[in-house]
């Protein structure tokens, strides 16, 4: 088990009128290998499950053990905590802050104790990872890169630290359709070459579908379900909870009322494919 | 990092939220000027008395009001340190070295501290009870007479308005930014005192590449919204004086007259 | 035809800085009707919102020239006749509000021009109520969601009676919930009140429901016209980078197949084009 969180709760500005239960009694594993979308409308208390994973904010109720560590514990090992679960903030290029591309990728592995040229090599390596060539940016500012390559940078910054785990909080958001479409092949590369586990916190259906085995629907800060995407999709009421259907899903359904029916795909090609045997075996 | 309790608006019904932001800062200059008037200990007494009778009538829970206190505590500790230690005159109560302590200097000291704590009280019963924005049109209108002297009264009122309006959304910022180079490792509370200004820089960086691309941002906002489009700009809401702040001046009024009086021994002719 | 409320006419634009010079819009030309809704879709940088910031007049052009409502807005005297006419939302809600009470802010634009005071009572009211937001009047922004901060962005510009109403990306920023409010107040705004928008957006199924799509690349206008005229030129589409919407993606696999089917924008276009074939 990489996750455990057994019956975690917490409220926000306890005992003030502010005070606002943001999770209540979550509990869920996740095991290595996995990718796990987190769904859910705004104030739903994703954010919040997420920040507690790394410790980000103080575990008050229930228990989250993580890479084996105790969040419960009096004085968890936060640096191994969070070394081992790397996590990217929406707008993560909002975080850049060295002068040169190369420190503020090497800023992780340093915090973490690697040496100089361990960090050094870490950093080359991270940014081969997410498509761009070392040598050209190292000594570039990350402030005067693009907004997309700023966003692969950051991404860098925390894959270079290897952590077993990664957790991505809207990774498309604010990108246009082609920076869109690269950053979803870049996390569906990244997946499989050493990250076992990848964690995606997203309100984009279309991308939950393509890339998550397993969803957990946040709602009013309980976890309503841990299912499948075609579970969720296809048999639950996705729509009633504020979740829009992938385009695809709803393609499938609409055909079906129309009596043709289809395979339960998620994704475009699957659709694509699906549409081409049923058109090319009417007639068989 | 949020919790800075000075000068946060406290939304209330009272007589004080709906006086005139005008009347609430004249009658605070004016009660500050009266503490600076106070010699005896009966013109204490009456600025302690007009304090609590306005932070009752405020209807703002005492314990709100003494947060206030709390962040300026350390300097009125401090000041009433070095006048204790350092007034000179007055029979010696104790001595050590070059220090002593006198009955003078213990009295000083004393008057000193209530001073303080009387002038962060009013202002922040000011801050209180009126919101940010209600204060900055009050000041723009005190301060509309400078504008013949070609002072940019409005453009100052705005540039408030505005600072005032981007502190949470800065706070936001700064809670964000934290998170995200903690979650990198970063940590903020070890190491020397150099060591912890270096690690503020993945965090000021970071808030200042931000507080620029909002500032770009907020330009533009200003320009679609005709800002200095014509020196005629008007107003929305109109401050205007009702019985209330009527009744408001002559109390204060009455006020510094009874520490003028206690002053020129007035009471001690009768 | 239509009465046209703004049109450009070889319109260029460059930013220069000390070491480079990067094409904005080049010799681009276009002319939108009064009342329609129109969407401007390309990548970043592909001159969409430099064009936009011609249209208001934050920009003048280098070359070529931009009437709005019939005035060239070059002419210095009616620059605030034209941003009072063009008015422009932005991406980030947070960075638009001037005030920390939401009449005050919505007050502002009227203000700055100098509109009698009963005038901007009755335009507060009008505009709260327009974007349904009306029982917010005397509160804060900061507990708002983001669909509802852009909503009051949005009010805060009808205050000031634009004929055009411009969002530059201001959906970008908003969950799913945020950017169907925002789109159906100005969907509104579009039918009820005949107001001239403009949307810049990513998104294609926001584009999909304009009248009108424009297409930018490398500063130019590519193609322009209906979304089943501008979708179905499949050439232009991956030649903006843009995505097509899924629907056309799978009709278009479907007729590259050997079927006949017509080009569908929506699912449902789609299922009845599965139904009907032969």
């Amino acid at each position: 088990m990489l996750v455990e969180v057994k019956n975690l709760s917490f409220v926000y500005s306890e005992k003030t009128p502010f005070e606002k239960q943001a999770l209540k009694d979550v509990s869920f594993v996740v095991e290595e290998g996995q990718s796990v979308g987190i769904v859910g409308a705004t104030g739903s208390g994703k954010s919040t499950l997420v920040q507690h994973l790394n410790g980000l904010i103080r575990l008050k109720s229930g228990k989250i053990t993580v890479l084996d560590i105790d969040l419960s514990a009096k004085k968890p090992d936060l640096k191994a905590l969070r070394k081992g679960i790397g996590m990217l903030f929406q707008y993560p290029e909002y975080q850049l802050f060295a002068d040169t591309v190369a420190a503020d990728v090497m800023f992780g592995p340093l915090n973490f104790g690697f040496s100089k040229p361990e960090a050094e090599e870490a950093a080359r390596r991270a940014v081969g990872m997410v498509g761009m060539d070392y040598d050209s940016v190292k000594d570039r500012s990350p402030l005067e890169l693009s907004g997309g390559q700023k966003r692969r940078i950051a991404i860098a910054g925390v894959l270079a630290y290897r952590p077993k785990i990664l957790i991505l909080d809207e990774p498309t958001a604010g990108l246009d359709p082609a920076g869109k479409r690269e950053m979803l092949s870049l996390i569906a590369s990244l997946k499989g070459e050493e990250l076992s586990t990848v964690i995606t916190v997203s309100h984009n259906m279309d991308e939950i579908a393509e890339f998550s085995q397993r969803v957990l629907v946040m709602n009013n800060g309980t976890l309503l379900y841990d299912t499948t995407p075609s579970e969720l999709f296809y048999r639950l009421n996705a729509e009633e909870l504020g979740l829009s259907l992938p385009h695809p899903v709803r393609i499938v359904k609409l055909l079906k009322g129309k009596n043709i029916v289809l395979p339960e795909v998620l994704t475009e090609k699957d659709l694509v494919a699906a549409l081409l045997a049923y058109a090319g075996g009417r007639n068989a | 990092m949020r919790d800075v309790a000075f000068g946060q608006f406290y939304p209330a019904d009272s007589f004080v939220h709906k006086l005139d932001p005008r009347t609430k800062l004249l009658a605070s200059i004016v009660y500050i000027v009266a503490v600076f008037l106070c010699t005896s200990y009966y013109s204490y007494l009456a600025c302690f008395l007009f304090l609590v009778i306005s932070i009752i009538v405020s209807r703002i829970p005492i314990k709100s009001v003494l947060k206030t206190v709390k962040a300026v505590l350390f300097i009125i500790v401090i000041t009433v340190i070095i006048n204790i230690f350092f007034y000179s005159d007055g029979k010696v109560l104790w001595s050590w070295w070059k220090l002593k302590i006198t009955d003078q200097g213990l009295i000083f000291a004393s008057k000193m501290a209530m001073r303080l704590l009387f002038l962060v009280l009013s202002t922040s019963l000011i801050t209180l009870t009126t919101t940010p924005m209600n204060l900055t049109d009050g000041l723009e209108s005190l301060l509309t007479p400078l504008k013949w002297i070609k002072f940019p009264v409005h453009d100052v009122a705005i540039i408030m308005s505005i600072a005032l309006r981007f502190i949470p959304s800065f706070m936001e910022e700064i809670d964000k930014i934290m998170m995200a180079q903690k979650a990198r490792g970063a940590s903020f509370d070890t190491g020397g005192l150099i060591k912890r200004a270096k690690a503020l820089l993945p965090i000021l960086i970071p808030l200042f590449v931000s507080a620029f691309r909002r500032a770009d941002e907020l330009a533009m906002a200003l320009d679609a919204r005709c800002y200095n489009a014509t020196p005629n700009r008007t107003k929305m809401k109109k401050l205007t004086f009702t019985g209330r702040d009527v009744v408001a001046w002559i109390l204060t009024a009455a006020f510094l007259a009874i520490i003028i009086m206690l002053r020129t021994g007035f009471f001690g002719l009768l | 035809m239509n009465e046209i409320i703004i049109s450009a006419e070889n319109v260029s634009y460059t930013y220069k800085s000390s070491q480079n010079e990067t094409v904005g819009v080049k010799n681009l030309s276009l002319s939108i009707e009064k009342g329609s809704f129109v969407a401007f879709l390309g990548h970043n940088g592909s001159g969409k919102s430099t064009f936009a910031k011609l249209l208001n007049g934050f920009l003048l052009p280098d070359e070529g020239k931009v009437f709005v409502d019939g005035t060239d807005t070059s002419d210095e005297a009616k620059t605030y006749e034209i941003r009072s006419k063009v008015g422009m939302v932005f991406q980030n809600p947070d960075n638009q509000m001037v005030a920390s009470i939401i009449e005050d802010d919505i007050a502002f634009g009227p203000e700055n021009l100098g509109v009698e005071r009963e005038e901007i009572i009755r335009r507060v009211d009008w505009a709260l109520e327009t974007v349904k937001m009306s029982e917010y009047r005397t509160r804060t922004p900061f507990k708002l969601s983001g669909g509802q901060k852009q909503r009051i962005a949005i009010a805060a510009i009808l205050a000031m009676m634009p004929e055009v109403l411009i969002l530059d990306e201001s959906t970008a920023m908003l969950d799913p919930e945020g950017r169907k409010e925002v789109l159906d107040t100005v969907k509104r705004l579009n039918k009820e009140k005949n107001m001239t928008v403009i949307l810049i957006t990513h998104y294609m199924d926001e584009a999909l429901e304009a009248d009108k799509i424009f297409v930018f690349s490398e500063g130019s206008l590519i193609k322009g016209g209906t979304p089943r005229e501008v979708f179905s030129d499949f050439e232009a589409v991956e030649k903006a980078k843009l995505l097509l919407p899924v629907a056309t993606a799978a009709g278009k696999a479907l007729k590259e197949a050997g079927f006949d089917i017509a080009v569908p924008l929506t699912d449902e276009e789609l299922t009845e084009e599965i139904c009907s074939l032969k």
